[in-house]
């Protein structure tokens, strides 16, 4: 065999001899490097050999994609792929790599090998270890990515949580660059993006909808999740489809070695997930899932209006692993979510999710990588009428499919190729009205959309010298919005509207409607000045065929998806970001500071007054324009000792622009305004501190400026009813927004003997009860003048209580 | 439990608190309000300007005098309006403008030169109503009355879009009556989804039950363009926003009104042309319940009246005072009329057409 040898040895007495970047890594106490096989190759004529390694969780054996690995001292690495799998090519002789991923201690692998080598890395969990705990986000100095958040799953759940559920998008608005309307309204705001620009893919499947009990949680649990990265700039080039972010959602695989489990009960939910081995460690199960108890507890409150009111969700994930050999691994992915709300009064909302993915990962040679990933994805939603004699169903959805493949193939040490290709299926519908019973109601058959996407790309990761990496790439998509379906035309030359409406052209399954062809180039690079700083810079370019219609200020879950049609363009999206990285007192700190600039082309707006639901010229009502956002990120981070956490700063503008030839298709008289997400100041601390091994603290404090609104300018009477004059869209601002959360996390005592551990957390959302408004709107009721209110959707503290056993 | 309940409670129950807050007050337009339809004149058009948003309610209003205001046809054919009281422009009595299939507009030139048109519109004639009902409601004795409901019959060939408004009487004295709007809530609808269907029970109104004689409710169905229900039904969702993450933020309310060579200029309100058809419903009530009011009584033939202002039912023997008195006194005698019921707003002498008793009309 060769030569290999096991070190596991403190890094701190190495720091002479070794690189001085080595001097401020601390080693974690358990690794593992086990050399198993030669490859049976030659050396390279460069005296270089090859190292395959493979990055799993110490605990249970689960893969880690995307955890970085760095060559100490030599400054190239790479991440691990889909298989959480790295290939290195390095030189004979001793080696120092330096393996790190979110949520776990950092792992310094020590080794001297002659030939081709197989490594397995097993890193340790950050939370088993009271000392260290790994928060917030890798490390930005070795990480080549630019705008990019990744959620430390393990510290989400040490932050205050609302009503007891840990949750992903409420850990992602404490980072620099997210932001939400307010409370309640779905999804979040990315670098002044609008909700739907951002892709949130669950184990590769679009997920559309990302609410539960309309925006209060994100529609997955927590739990079967290992790893939330958000793209906020510098896309990388496999992904694409929204011009504001990627949030790549990852589900753990299940754990190799045992079964395992986990029950929790809030005070709004209870949730289970079990997992472990069928059979043999080659296959994994992991089935979580979620169910709310709100419904009864609305029962059982004494309240007239709220005993009249629904609120009930379940959401669910099942993952199947198998690995056929090293070189071949197969994972099959559902995730279900169903709500359903009812406000007392006539409306029932009832919406669900079901996706499906199935992913093969096949190293085919030592340096080419393949993945190939099948989704379907499906979307759909009710609103219900129960007002007498017109009773009815309101539905609408999305379907989507797409098959692709991703490879890579690393060239050479310092070269990677990406290329893939593939294809996506839309059907949209925009609506379909059933009555119910004896209804006056006519039903009206939903429109429906069909398009095509079909896309491929390359692209290259060049690692220069040293210091200076650069990465390049282009996407090619070709959109076509085909049969069957209608296209309503117009007068050319004159605003769409009722009286210029010519006709209606209907188009056959085999017939194409519109075609649009989009590329999209990408270019980011780093040079690190030294192993404790790097600047970054990225150009994006994506293209969406996909958009939200709604004109009200939060995206709601029943709001409608439209395609791109002849009129509605594809929004296009640019940016240029840059980016300062630093890490001090030995990686204890590290300090980020990005900032960006981006133009998004045909933004959707609305004309003033359009209807939107059920709207058969629905072009006639909508408007596109540009929009812009420009902003400075600065984050502060301390990743070790027994007080963890960030603060976070973003200044920022997002404003848009519609203009037009025609006065009814301007917003503003076609002059800048801010978007309703604008918010210039958003501050946040978020920290934990760690009292002893089984007590902590979470403690939460965020502060934001107010949301743009629209105040009346002046007033008049319409047939004696008094109307307020909204002249100036959003040309005032709600008051800032701020709030305190606290809670306190206390672990059972630690009996060798006992298999399972129990966690209480005790949380305040909310602490001094603030009247935060999410509002400020006019109201005359007919009757008075207009009067000035403010709502705000949690205007009181929010206690809660939550157990967790973990088995 | 407690605090599992507070948690959810908290959710659901959000928090709406007036407030102050400093508005900025720019704008300065024209606002139109105005209608002709196929039915009886004098058609009505006031010409008014923005204020203070929070001095915008009746009675502030800032309205525009001696403008030339009239409503001109497809071909050119115009009739004027007359200003009556300030801002407020009037066709006379008798003439009958509009007739079903013509398009029309309005033109209007202010004292300072500026010219208004609205966009035509082609006056569609409004199905007829098929009936209109009332129910005896008694939940509490305070909310003791009738509720009023409209049915009509959606006719199958295209798009209709209608607004109901009611006209209500009861007597004031022997010769006079009371004539009450209904409510200033918007009443519309349109038979996008329900087109052909009967629209039923369209609640009109709600007739008090607080004396035991005759309550008369016209009603009066409207066809309406379909960009004159768009703009009602905007105007409606604005003036009755929650303000909550399902509302849409309030916008500029688009009329039908604008400037010649001038795409900037803003003119609010409409200016609609309307096919009109009515029916009326009678509700005695002597014949339900039992009055809660121990002064109501039928009305007694005995002539009498109250002084001005009067502001309170007048039916009262002659020996007592009205409620208001000594500057109400209730008066003995026949009323002078016609002056005393025209001087009073909401009075009128002229018995409604479907009222069933003996009327004793001034000369």
């Amino acid at each position: 065999m060769f030569p290999c040898n096991m070190c596991n040895t403190n890094v701190k007495l190495r720091a002479k001899s070794q690189t001085a970047r080595n001097a401020f890594l601390r080693l974690s106490s358990i690794f593992l490097l086990i050399c198993h096989t030669s490859f049976g190759q030659p050396a390279t004529p460069q005296n270089k050999i090859l190292i395959r390694g493979k990055v799993e969780d110490g605990g249970n054996g689960e893969t880690i994609v995307g955890a970085n690995v760095l060559v100490s001292g030599v400054g190239i690495g790479t991440t691990t792929n889909a298989s959480g799998e790295y290939f290195l090519r390095l030189s004979r002789g001793r080696n120092t790599l330096t393996i790190s991923f979110v949520g776990y201690q950092i792992l310094n692998v020590v080794f001297d090998a002659q030939r081709d080598t197989t490594l397995l890395n097993e890193l340790t969990p950050a939370t088993m270890l009271q000392e260290i705990v790994v928060t917030g986000e890798l490390d930005h100095v070795q990480s080549f990515q630019i705008g990019q958040n990744i959620l430390n799953i393990s510290a989400l759940q040490k932050i205050p949580p609302l009503l007891g559920e840990p949750d992903i998008v409420r850990g992602l608005l404490l980072m620099p660059g997210v932001s939400t309307v307010g409370e309640g309204a779905t999804g979040f705001n990315v670098r002044g993006g609008a909700v739907d620009q951002n892709l949130i893919l669950l184990d590769d499947a679009p997920v559309f909808n990302t609410s539960h009990l309309f925006g209060f949680i994100t529609a997955f649990s927590s739990t079967a999740v290992s790893s939330a990265e958000l793209y906020k700039g510098g896309l990388p080039i496999n992904y694409g489809g929204r011009v504001a972010s990627v949030l790549d959602v990852k589900l753990r695989q299940g754990n190799k070695r045992n079964i395992s489990g986990r029950f929790g009960v809030g005070i709004l939910a209870t949730n289970l997930t079990i997992e472990g081995p069928i059979l043999s460690p080659r296959t994994t199960f992991l089935v979580s899932g979620r169910v709310s108890y709100s419904n009864w507890l609305l029962n059982a409150i004494q309240n007239p209006r709220l005993k009249e009111s629904k609120a009930s969700f379940y959401d669910g994930t099942v993952k199947v692993t198998h690995d056929f050999n090293k070189n071949h691994k197969l994972s099959f992915t559902s995730y279900t979510s169903h709500d359903h709300f009812k406000f007392p009064g006539d409306t029932t909302y009832g919406w669900s999710t079901q996706n499906f993915s199935l992913k093969a990962l096949s190293t085919l040679r030592s340096n080419v990588f393949l993945t190939t990933t099948l989704v379907s994805s499906n979307y759909k939603y009710i609103v219900s009428g129960n007002q007498p004699t017109n009773e009815f169903d309101f539905s609408a959805g999305i379907g989507f499919r797409s098959a692709k493949i991703d490879a890579t193939w690393a060239v050479s040490p310092n070269i990677k190729l990406e290329f893939g290709a593939g294809g996506d299926r839309y059907s949209v519908a925009l609506g379909q009205l059933d009555p119910v019973g004896a209804s006056n109601i006519n039903g009206i058959k939903g429109n429906k959309e069909y398009a095509n996407v079909t896309f491929g790309y390359v692209g290259t990761q060049f690692d220069w010298s040293d210091h200076f990496t650069v990465r390049g790439g282009m996407r090619l998509l070709s959109y076509q919005l085909v049969g069957p379906g209608k296209i309503n035309e117009y007068t050319s030359g004159q605003p769409r509207s009722e009286d210029t409406f010519t006709g209606t052209a209907s188009y056959s399954s085999d017939q194409t409607i519109q075609r649009y062809a989009r590329w999209e180039p990408r270019v980011s690079m780093r040079y690190k000045v030294n192993e404790k700083s790097a600047f970054k810079l990225a150009l994006d370019q994506t293209a969406q065929f996909i958009h939200v219609i709604s004109n009200t200020s939060a995206v709601s879950p029943v709001d409608l998806w439209k395609l791109s049609d002849p009129y509605l363009k594809p929004q296009k999206g640019r940016q240029v970001s840059i980016g300062y990285f630093r890490s001090v007192h030995q990686q204890n700190y590290e300090l980020s500071l990005e900032a960006y600039y981006k133009h998004v082309d045909n933004v959707v707006d609305y004309k003033d007054g359009g209807h939107l639901l059920l709207n058969d010229r629905l072009e006639a009502d909508l408007l596109q324009g540009i929009a812009r956002s420009y902003g400075v990120e600065a984050m502060l981070e301390k990743k070790q000792g027994k007080i963890t956490g960030w603060l976070s700063y973003t200044l920022s503008r997002t404003e848009r622009r519609i203009k037009s030839s025609f006065p009814e298709e301007q917003i503003n008289s076609g002059k800048f305004y801010p978007a309703s997400y604008d918010k210039p100041h958003v501050f946040s601390a978020t920290a934990s501190y760690q009292v002893s091994s089984r007590v902590s603290w979470g403690f939460n404090f965020v502060l934001y400026s107010g949301r743009p609104i629209t105040y009346p300018t002046a007033g008049y009477t319409y047939q004696q009813i008094s109307i307020a004059n909204f002249e100036q869209r959003n040309n005032a601002r709600t008051p800032a927004y701020h709030r305190l959360d606290l809670s306190l996390q206390v672990n059972s005592k630690s009996i060798p003997t006992r298999k399972w551990k129990g966690t209480w957390v005790f949380s305040l959302y909310n602490v001094y009860a603030r009247k935060n408004p999410y509002s400020i709107f006019f109201r005359s009721d007919y009757f008075t003048v207009a009067q000035p209110y403010r709502l705000s959707v949690i205007g009181m503290v929010v206690p809660s209580v939550s157990y967790t056993i973990s088995f | 439990m407690r605090i599992v309940l507070t948690g959810v409670a908290v959710i659901c129950i959000s928090c709406v608190d007036p407030i102050n807050t400093k508005v900025v007050e720019t704008s300065d337009h024209f606002v139109v309000d105005g209608r002709i339809t196929d039915g009886e004149g004098p058609y009505k058009i006031t010409l008014s300007s923005t204020s203070n948003y929070s001095a915008n309610i009746d009675g502030f209003t800032k309205y525009v005098s001696e403008a030339k205001v009239k409503v001109c046809n497809e071909n050119g054919g115009c009739i004027p309006f007359y200003e009556i009281t300030k801002g407020h422009y009037e066709t006379t009595a008798d003439v009958s403008l509009a007739t079903v299939g013509h398009s029309y507009h309005v033109d209007i030139l202010t004292k300072e030169g500026q010219r208004i048109l609205s966009k035509p519109e082609i006056l569609k004639a409004s199905p007829p109503i098929t009936k209109v009902y009332y129910e005896y409601d008694i939940n509490t004795v305070t909310t003791e009355g009738f509720k009023v409901y409209l049915d009509t019959d959606d006719p199958a060939n295209d798009r209709n879009y209608y607004k109901w408004e009611t006209l209500s009487y009861f007597p004031y004295s022997s010769q006079c009556f009371y004539e009450i709007p209904g409510d200033l809530k918007l009443l519309l609808a349109s038979d996008k989804f329900t087109n052909g269907n009967a629209i039923s029970r369209i609640p009109l109104q709600r007739a008090y039950f607080n004396r035991k004689d005759y309550f008369l409710v016209v009603a009066y169905q409207f066809s309406l363009s379909e960009n004159a229900y768009a703009y009602l039904e905007n105007v409606d969702k604005q003036v009755t926003t929650t303000g909550s993450i399902f509302d849409a933020p309030p916008t500029l309310l688009r009329g039908n009104l604008y400037v010649p060579d001038n795409d900037d200029a803003i003119v609010l309100g409409y200016f609609a042309v309307c096919g009109v058809q009515e029916k009326s419903v009678l509700i005695d009530r002597n014949l339900h319940g039992v009055s809660p009011f121990p002064r109501s009584k039928p009305l007694s033939d005995a002539p009498c009246y109250c002084g001005v202002p009067c502001k309170s039912d007048c039916d009262f023997p002659c020996n007592e005072t009205c409620p208001d008195s000594p500057f109400n006194p209730c008066l003995c005698g026949a009323a002078p009329c016609p002056p005393a019921c025209h001087y009073l707003k909401g009075v009128t002498s002229v018995a409604p057409k479907d009222w069933p008793l003996p009327h004793h009309p001034c000369n």
